[in-house]
């Protein structure tokens, strides 16, 4: 049997070019049972307003582009369904935390730059031969850092984080859940490298574990756990370069 | 790239925003009730020191409604704290693999309960027996 029902979705709109601040245009869409918040958004600027801006890529959860404030929680649209929200109404607004360029879509530069400037890759001292294999590990060891490479920077985890919100030179959930993720790799020898940072006001300790972050990632990430492992490591840091001349990293 | 006009919400009011919010705030508020226990901790030492009679008009203070009223504010207080901490407690330890498996977080924050209980109930009979 066809599903006719229809939901009411408020969209905050805002263009740099002629608007001082956002405001809220509402829209009322036909869904069915497998119509996530994303077709919904499709469904406006297909047939009621094309001007709509907002980005996705994927549809399936996996590339991290479609996040927004759906009722006030951080969520990947293609991840809601309206009818979950049906008989009530949706309010979707861009990620908190990110200045607004158009409608939906936010400024991600701040991230970029955080997520670059952990080394998100595996740092060796000497490179070993091509000729001489793939560096192996054991299960044990992949598990130590697996969840933490689910991240698909989404950035649902930085419109969660009131601290990162309040004082953007934080390095925030993700960046440091990456930063983490490297750190506790068995292959990767560059702690020495990404341990300034984590031990700097900008790092892990400008992190007060609300624990919102670990909620609302879609990934089960978990970065609340990432951040605060790397406390305990910062902390390690800070004691044992009393004891050992290289502060005790990479032991 | 061109400077954007981009617009940046305001902050103010955010902790209303969202229930997970308030919790952590009143978290953090209660921290501020055994900043106030501590107070009382030292208070009744530095009674001490002045010796007999001011440690008595101390004791005499800590049975006054008043004192009762606050300790049972802060007894409160202080479960919700260390109950809040003990949830959180799995994000800040390395993961505990037994027998090759990850122990999950509710094994970690359930024993934590279950030991403040026993460590409370040990103190209480302890308390009894003196």
């Amino acid at each position: 049997m066809p599903d006719r029902r229809e939901i009411d979705i408020e969209v905050m709109r805002y263009n740099p070019e002629t608007d001082s601040e956002p405001y809220i245009q509402s829209f009322r869409v036909p869904f069915d049972e497998d119509t996530s918040v994303l077709m919904g958004l499709q469904y406006i600027k297909d047939h009621l307003d094309g001007s709509l801006t907002f980005r996705w890529s994927c549809r399936m959860a996996v590339c991290g582009s479609c996040g927004k404030m759906v009722n006030g929680v951080p969520k990947l649209s293609c991840k809601a369904f309206l009818r979950d929200y049906y008989p009530g109404k949706l309010r979707i607004e861009p990620l908190e935390h990110f200045p607004i360029v158009r409608d939906l879509a936010v400024d991600q530069t701040d991230f970029l730059e955080k997520l670059e400037a952990v080394k998100p890759w595996i740092i060796r001292k000497d490179e070993k031969p091509l000729s001489e294999g793939t560096y192996l590990q054991t299960p044990e060891e992949v598990s130590s850092y697996l969840q933490f490479s689910s991240c698909i920077n989404c950035l649902l985890c930085y419109s969660a984080c009131p601290q990162y919100g309040l004082d953007n030179s934080f390095t925030g959930p993700a960046a440091l859940s990456l930063l983490h993720r490297y750190n506790a790799d068995s292959r990767d020898e560059g702690k020495s490298e990404r341990m300034p940072l984590v031990n700097s006001e900008e790092g892990v300790w400008g992190c007060t574990l609300v624990g919102y972050c670990s909620e609302v990632c879609p990934k089960q990430v978990d970065p609340a756990a990432a951040v605060n492992r790397g406390k305990v490591n910062s902390t390690m840091d800070y004691f044992l370069r009393f004891l050992t001349p290289r502060g005790g990293v990479d032991s | 790239m061109s400077a954007r006009n981009t617009y940046v919400r305001p902050m103010s009011g955010w902790y209303r925003r969202n229930p997970h919010f308030l919790a952590y705030m009143l978290r953090e508020l209660t921290a501020v009730f055994l900043a106030g226990y501590a107070g009382v901790l030292l208070a009744g030492v530095i009674a001490l020191t002045r010796g007999p009679d001011a440690y008595a008009a101390f004791r005499e203070f800590l049975s006054s409604p008043l004192s009762v009223g606050l300790h049972v504010l802060i007894f409160i207080a202080a479960l919700y704290n260390a109950y809040t901490w003990f949830k959180v407690s799995p994000k800040a330890m390395p993961p505990i693999v037994l027998a090759g498996r990850r122990i999950p977080d509710r094994v970690i924050v359930g024993s934590q309960l279950v030991a403040c209980v026993l460590v409370f109930v040990a103190m209480l009979l302890l308390a009894g027996m003196s």
